[in-house]
């Protein structure tokens, strides 16, 4: 029965299991066969932080997390540019210089744009958007950029949590993220 | 003369049929040494947690009074809390936990008005819970999840069009959610046999995903279906298969003790489970299903004493609304108390206007001997309207004091069918209908 | 005391029933989502620096007592999107999901289609880790230039997000100094991937964003 059963296997799985094997091997006896079969459908999806709690309105929230990122910023820009207006009234442009079409317009399509040849990083000074690494106050940059003006010189009240970092060190190797607690 | 023989020859061979059916379910099912480890004060690590974590988060709110999302896993710690306990302060608590944070933030997230339905659903604040879902609906995240819900509040209301509705609007046979409420709707139609077979694709489901939460809600309720469909067996494997996943579910030990009691007729075993239930999660009913054990063993003393125990813990806590269906049925039997009964018996109309709340009205009527108005009532709101066996005694009884009942409308055979959900306090009656 | 005589002669009839088998079922379990809700997600370069590594986290805001029971959902694929060529499409997908314990990944690979619906690219295992245990020290996969975990961590978020809401709501107007980090304290369920560059394509720039999928 059990060798029946092991020939269901996929191959490749049967190849996988000898190769890592040796790293974390906890002997997950292959008494069953995997099943992955099956469709699976999006619920839902995340590019770069906190934009979906920050600028999609709850009613549209389930239709968001179920656009795929080419046709987002067509459905969404606009109400994107409302919330931003309505977050704050006196918008012209940010630090970036961009006006509230153009922001909300980089916005709309919610993906993380990653750098392959450099710095990693949400917003250090010098790269924009090139990235999200564990430590960047992703949430400041937001703030500054949606309620700071082109200076940094608006609202000063809300462009910054006042919370700068993690409440536990990172790590400098695999997996990076700290140990729970 | 002839007609007499014809009946009496029925009547043989009702109670015919009666045996035959015992005998082809095994008489003696529960095995004590298949569940007395669960009579015995397990550590309940389920409720340990949960105490430690409302510890840790409500130190956490008390550091940061700003911070509501901490409170709103409170008011799920504290809801986690009276399904285990059965303490109905602890709902209370974490429906004002609820109210306060959609204060705080104004009513503009959905997903608190859906908790807060779903206390209200808990406390048969059935229209409460039906306004809060719409508020939801209107803000509209995750629409699927306030449909479902609705549905939920519909069914209760008696609203069964618009629950229609909204199960062809969740349609989706891949969604457990789905699934468990077309069973619902299928039991409600009095298509047993569908809603089990829907149940069991649920379970499928369930397991699949390893999710014991799920599992746990499927197995207790699936062990029911097969209560009513008479798989006495069947119904007490998924009782010990939901005990062996969670050694307290008072819930299952609740089945077990039923079975003892409406099949085995093992009363002593069925009160020794209740005596331990009643030690872990004291709710008011558990003394009715006592007093009905003890008025089966004829000991009026002790049923005496379960009755006024009923009586006391009702009213050392507010239930609110949540025991009017048991307390008119009580009242309604009870020369002097018919007023009473009367009053709760409407007030469950204007709640929800249900077949099963007219029925409780048309009850009163038949109680105080008022067969003319029961007939009204149950001719408008329950005849072949409710699949509920309960109900459709109360009905027999009430065409045959109006002279109505015959072969043609009888649903005799049904409730005999039923005896081991009715009881078998009931089983005399029936057969002498 | 009263009421002992009045019930004395009570009937009872039936009233059992409604109370267990009968009538009401059990509510029914709240709606499910919250093992799909992503909580985050990550993207940046690794120590080694030709490799990329992605994080996702679903089912924030675990106390320490809760992520002792807390798993990943197994009815639930976890799908980084990797574009590189910069029209928002995903031309290559990383697929994690749990089976008894373990974490298998799948890819990178294109997926068979794009979009909102998926199937397992099961022919294209990248490799599998078991899932480390709370408690546990990280047990991570190593081979070949990937590394992969899975299991629970101290949530990297870092926000006043009471405080926002407050100002959303408009009970304040603006943030306190200090401000309280709402996600100290408490985890998330992680799935961390680190893969070298060169399985990614593109040329300097990706577009990436990761989907949970339900079956």
């Amino acid at each position: 029965m059990k060798s029946i059963q092991y020939k269901r296997l996929f191959a490749s799985l049967i190849i996988a299991s000898f190769i890592v094997g040796c790293s974390d091997d906890d002997s997950v006896s292959y008494e069953q066969p995997l099943d992955f079969s099956g469709t699976y459908t999006q619920q839902d999806q995340m590019g770069r932080p906190a934009i979906n709690t920050v600028f999609v309105s709850s009613a549209n929230k389930d239709a968001f997390n179920t656009t795929t990122p080419s046709s987002m910023n067509a459905s969404f820009q606009s109400a994107f540019e409302n919330q931003l207006l309505a977050l704050n009234p006196n918008y012209t442009t940010n630090l970036l210089g961009l006006d509230a079409p153009s922001f909300t317009g980089v916005l709309a399509t919610d993906v993380l744009g990653v750098s392959t040849t450099g710095t990693t990083t949400f917003y250090d000074g010098n790269n924009v958007l090139t990235g999200r690494a564990l430590a960047d106050d992703v949430i400041d940059v937001e703030l500054i950029l949606i309620f700071g003006g082109p200076t940094n010189a608006d609202n000063v009240g809300l462009t910054s949590d006042h919370v700068d970092a993690n409440d536990k060190a990172f790590l400098s190797s695999f997996p990076y993220l700290a140990s729970p607690w | 003369m002839r007609n007499q023989t014809i009946k009496l020859s029925i009547l043989l061979l009702f109670i015919f049929f009666i045996f035959s059916c015992n005998s082809k379910e095994q008489l003696h099912i529960t095995k004590k040494k298949e569940y007395k480890e669960y009579l015995t004060n397990k550590k309940n690590s389920k409720l340990e947690n949960i105490k430690k974590d409302i510890a840790y988060w409500q130190k956490k709110y008390n550091d940061a009074p700003n911070q509501y999302t901490y409170l709103i896993t409170l008011s799920g710690l504290y809801a986690q809390l009276f399904e285990i306990n059965g303490t109905i302060k602890d709902l209370y608590y974490s429906e004002k936990l609820l109210l306060d944070c959609n204060n705080r933030i104004k009513g503009e997230k959905a997903g608190i008005h859906r908790s807060i339905a779903k206390n209200y659903i808990s406390q048969h604040r059935f229209k409460e819970a039906l306004s809060h879902l719409e508020n939801a609906y209107e803000l509209g995240e995750n629409k699927k999840g306030t449909n479902k819900m609705l549905f939920d509040v519909h069914m209760e209301l008696g609203n069964y069009d618009l629950a229609k509705d909204k199960l062809s609007e969740i349609l989706d046979y891949k969604d457990f959610d789905y699934l468990i409420r077309l069973a619902k709707w299928n039991d409600h139609n009095g298509n047993l046999d569908k809603a089990i077979e829907v149940m069991e694709k649920a379970m499928k489901m369930a397991e699949a995903s390893k999710n014991n939460e799920l599992r746990l809600w499927i197995y207790s309720n699936i062990a029911d279906f097969y209560g009513h469909a008479g798989r006495i067996q069947d119904s007490y494997n998924y009782y010990l298969k939901t005990l062996e996943i969670d050694n307290n579910n008072m819930y299952a030990l609740k089945g077990i003790a039923w079975i003892a009691f409406s099949h085995e007729k093992n009363t002593k075993q069925a009160i020794e489970i209740i005596n331990y239930i009643e030690s872990k999660h004291l709710v008011p009913d558990l003394y009715l299903l006592k007093a009905d054990i003890y008025d089966y063993e004829g000991d009026a003393r002790a049923k005496q004493i379960a009755l006024n125990d009923y009586f006391r813990v009702l009213s050392e806590n507010d239930y609110g609304d949540m025991y009017n269906k048991y307390n008119a049925l009580l009242f309604a039997e009870t020369p002097g108390e018919t007023d009473k009964a009367l009053m709760i018996a409407e007030k469950e109309i204007f709640n929800r206007p249900t077949p099963e709340s007219y029925d409780l009205l048309a009850w009163v009527y038949y109680n105080i001997g008022d067969y003319k108005n029961a007939y009204d009532v149950i001719s408008k709101h329950t005849l072949n309207k409710s699949h509920e066996p309960l109900i459709i005694y109360h009905n027999e009884l009430i065409l045959k004091a109006n002279n109505m009942l015959n072969e043609k409308n009888s649903h005799k055979e049904e409730l005999l069918e039923s005896i081991y959900e009715l009881g078998p306090n009931l089983e005399k009656q029936i057969i002498t209908i | 005391m009263k009421k002992s005589k009045l019930f004395l002669g009570l009937s009872i009839l039936g009233l059992a029933c409604t109370i267990l088998v009968a009538a009401d079922h059990i509510d029914a379990p709240a709606v499910q989502g919250g093992t799909a809700d992503i909580t985050d997600f990550y993207s940046f370069q690794g120590e080694n620096t030709s490799n990329l590594v992605f994080v996702a986290n679903v089912k924030g805001l675990l106390s320490p007592t809760a992520s002792a029971s807390a798993s990943f959902d197994e009815g639930v694929l976890v799908e980084f999107n990797i574009d590189n060529n910069n029209d928002n499409v995903e031309d290559l997908v990383i697929q994690a999901i749990p089976r008894n314990g373990k974490m298998y990944f799948f890819g990178p690979v294109a997926p068979g289609t794009a979009g909102t619906s998926s199937t397992i690219k099961t022919n294209n295992l990248l490799g599998s880790v078991s899932i480390t245990p709370y408690g546990s020290q990280a047990i991570t996969s190593v081979q070949s230039g990937v590394n992969l975990f899975a299991g629970l961590r101290d949530d990297p978020f870092f926000f006043d997000f009471g405080q926002y809401s407050e100002i959303i709501a408009g009970n304040a107007s603006s943030f306190n100094n200090p401000g309280t980090d709402t996600f100290a304290g408490s985890n998330v369920m992680s799935i961390v991937v680190e893969l070298p560059k060169s399985m990614l394509g593109g040329s300097g720039t990706l577009n990436t964003w990761v989907e949970t999928k339900r079956k």
